[in-house]
């Protein structure tokens, strides 16, 4: 009968090795007074050493991964076996300087001669290896492992069981014993293999890229110009009261400004004064030849010099035009604002522009009927609509809106009150005066009024009054002064004219008023038309008085070197002094 | 008007035309708003871990039609390059064109795709290109070292495009 011998079988190993999950247990980098780290994969290659060699359970080189790292005396799991079994990751624990860790098999007895299972568990196969680390490196303030040796023992002993059985190894002993040396290492660090990543690996222009708006730039504002701005651009209230700077704001930067304001002042007054010269002395000297050329294409011309007036229109259709006329001219006004709509703002402007058109020609007809009545001379009048005046709204509304001119020229002669009867030139001059001066006075008067209601407009929540006041007052003062300021040029057919005649100092000191508050207030205000440029406003200003200079020395010009060849001696005594002609005054408005 | 007189006078009011010409004033550029849009603009592009701080825009340029101004964003811990155009400064909107004025690598997508690309024993080595975020450009190369253990090897990763792929070479 043969012995059952003891073979090596490891089929039924017992949890020396058990799966877990995580393998090389990631530790907080460590400073140098920390414990060293094992790191990377390393090969640990096993040479014999002594003891029975008749077996020979694990390989000869393992390969064990610590991933990111296994302090050294601490429990960790590491990647790879010994190959004693199947297992795919090794548990070390903690042993003397370095790592320890052990295996356990459970060894059937196999019939050498059939190869019959004759015992299960006849004998136990057990394993300890020990690993210490033999070099450590400090890199950055932390202390690697470069290299480890150690020893593993394993020992095989026939269990009672087997002994019963018989059981032996293949040399006949029932207990085996053997060492081996460990000597393990890290794996080299390889170079990466070129390659290319097929998505983008940051932050790429897809994402970055993009295109937005911001407020538009603005001049320094004052808290009140930054309410103005906010509440123009929610909406909530027109530009034309909105771009007017308050009276405060105003009085504050008169120092800082004067220079500019001065000279502006200065070259306009120039552009005012000699033009009209030009054009008044040409006229005057041909006037005559100016008539003549005039009614070849008038159909219908006035009588004679001193002739009475035509015959007046019916009342109703004299007040139907001007109503119409006026409307027509508060519509061109509420396009002075970019945000002219169906909305509560426009609502209000337009309202505000009706009334202040109203005011302006009761103002000019009551300055007109009072001084005549006081002086009295005849002040019957009657109401006398313009409505070519309307071509001259539009082209105001153009240059505004083309300028970006905020709140823009408020201007056209619509019409006003007709008095009957004719005024010496001198009294004509001191009428034109006193109707300048209610004009300038209301116009003041209603930026004084204006700071509050505009303080108030520029609230969250205006109500609609508040919304029609603030454009009532900041129209009066915008169409008072800008209408001022058109009046006044000493042009032949305008009271500027009638106010020059009657005295230099007059008419100087009005037009320096109104020239200074003009360019001041609103053609340079301190934080510009809410803030916006005021070069393009101001140029187009400027070059409108130019042209005004260059079309007088045309007219000039053509007479000057066009001599009538009709053998008509010399130049002409001029016209009447009385010649009846539309004055305009502040308002927009006319009266003779 | 007499024939001396002319010339003066045109002279004159040449003269006052040159001198008033520049009166009116312009609003300049805002720098502050401009900064203040490109970071808000850049909030999102970048990840949840990055911190979007300040933008400079240097120097204050004129403002005119067409501007572009050349600025920084703060990215975490970089300084990240940007072009702005500016078209319509008059207006009361001015719009903006934001471009990246670089190629910017998010420093983790760099670490991974070099990591990627070593052996699978070495998937736990370490990775490092610097900052969070790195500034470069199309053609420049990034250094990265990669380690395991007390082993270091230098790494140069090779900008592709401007979507910023990259390669090792």
């Amino acid at each position: 009968m043969r012995q059952p011998v003891l073979v090596l079988a490891r089929a039924a190993m017992l949890g020396a090795f058990a799966s877990v999950a995580l393998v090389g247990a990631v530790v907080a980098p460590a400073g140098a007074a920390d414990p060293p780290h094992v790191q990377g994969p390393w090969t640990v290659t096993v040479t014999f050493e002594g003891g029975d060699s008749s077996f020979d359970f694990v390989d000869d080189e393992w390969h064990f991964s610590f991933g990111a790292g296994c302090a050294v005396g601490a429990a960790c799991t590491v990647d790879g076996g010994t190959g004693a079994d199947e297992s795919t990751s090794t548990a070390l624990q903690p042993g003397g300087q370095g790592f320890r860790f052990t295996n356990h098999l459970d060894l059937d007895c196999f019939d050498t001669v059939t190869g019959e299972l004759r015992t299960v568990h006849g004998a136990d196969y057990d394993m300890v290896a020990t690993l210490v680390p033999s070099k450590v490196e400090a890199v950055d303030g932390v202390s690697y492992v470069t290299a480890m040796s150690g020893r593993l023992v394993e020992d095989i002993v026939v269990n009672p069981k087997g002994l019963a059985d018989n059981c032996s190894g293949t040399n006949g002993a029932t207990k085996e014993h053997r060492t081996s040396k460990l000597a393990a290492t890290p794996n080299q660090l390889p170079a990466p293999p070129a390659g290319t990543s097929s998505g983008p690996a940051g932050v790429g222009p897809a994402s970055t890229d993009t295109s937005g708006t911001i407020p538009g730039f603005t001049l320094p504002l004052d808290d009140e110009a930054v309410r103005s701005a906010a509440a123009v651009d929610a909406g909530r209230r027109s530009s034309v009261p909105g771009a007017v700077t308050v009276p405060s704001e105003s009085v504050r930067t008169i120092t800082d400004r004067l220079p500019q304001d001065l000279l502006l002042v200065a070259v306009l007054g120039l552009l005012m004064v000699f033009p009209a010269q030009i054009f008044n002395s040409t006229y005057e000297e041909n006037h005559e030849r100016i008539a003549r050329f005039a009614g070849r294409f008038r159909r219908r011309r006035r009588s004679e010099e001193g002739a009475a007036p035509a015959a007046v229109p019916g009342r109703f259709r004299r007040v139907a035009v001007f109503v119409v006329s006026a409307g027509l001219g508060t519509v061109l006004g509420g396009l002075l604002d970019p945000g002219f709509g169906a909305n509560r703002a426009t609502a209000a402007l337009l309202i505000g522009v009706f009334v202040a058109l109203l005011v302006a020609v009761a103002i000019a007809t009551l300055s007109g009927w009072t001084f005549r009545t006081a002086r009295h001379r005849p002040h019957s009048w009657y109401l006398r609509a313009i409505p070519s005046g309307l071509v001259v709204a539009v082209a105001c509304v153009l240059v505004s809106r083309l300028t970006d001119f905020a709140p823009g020229y408020l201007y056209g002669i619509l019409g006003g009150a007709v008095f009957a009867g004719i005024l010496e030139k001198r009294t004509e001059g001191r009428a034109e005066t006193v109707t300048l001066i209610a004009g300038l006075l209301v116009a003041l008067g209603a930026w004084i009024a204006f700071e509050p209601v505009a303080h108030a407009a520029n609230a969250a929540h205006p109500n609609l009054g508040v919304l029609v006041a603030d454009s009532l007052l900041g129209c009066l003062f915008i169409g008072g002064i800008e209408g001022m300021l058109f009046s006044l040029i000493p042009l032949r057919f305008l009271p500027g004219h009638r106010v020059r005649q009657w005295g230099w100092v007059p008419w100087v000191l009005l037009t320096a008023l109104t020239l200074y508050v003009f360019v001041h207030v609103l053609l340079m205000p301190s934080a510009g038309y809410l803030g916006r440029s005021t070069s393009a406003s101001t140029n187009v200003t400027i070059a409108l008085f130019g042209a005004f200079g260059v079309l007088s020395m045309v007219f000039w010009a053509w007479f000057r070197f066009r001599p009538e060849k009709t053998g008509i001696p010399g130049p002409s005594a001029g016209p009447s002094d009385h010649e009846v002609v539309p004055v305009a005054v502040p308002g927009s408005m006319v009266a003779s | 008007m007499t024939a001396r007189g002319w010339p003066r006078l045109l002279a004159g009011a040449a003269l006052g035309v040159v001198l008033v010409s520049g009166c009116g004033e312009d609003p300049g550029l805002d720098t502050a708003a401009v900064e203040s849009y490109l970071a808000g603009s850049q909030a999102a592009a970048y990840g949840a871990d990055a911190h979007v701080g300040r933008a400079h825009c240097p120097g204050r340029p004129a403002l005119r039609e067409g501007m572009i101004l050349r600025c920084t964003l703060a990215v975490s811990d970089a300084s990240v390059p940007y072009r702005l155009t500016l078209h319509k400064v008059h207006s009361t909107k001015v719009t903006v064109h934001v471009a990246l004025d670089a190629v910017v690598l998010r420093s983790a997508d760099v670490q991974d795709f070099v990591r990627k690309q070593l052996p699978k024993a070495f998937a736990e080595a370490a990775v490092a290109c610097g900052a969070d975020y790195l500034v470069t450009d199309v053609g420049k190369t990034v250094e990265c070292t990669v380690s395991s253990g007390a082993q270091a090897r230098p790494v140069s990763v090779k900008v592709e495009d401007a979507e910023g792929r990259i390669s090792i070479t």
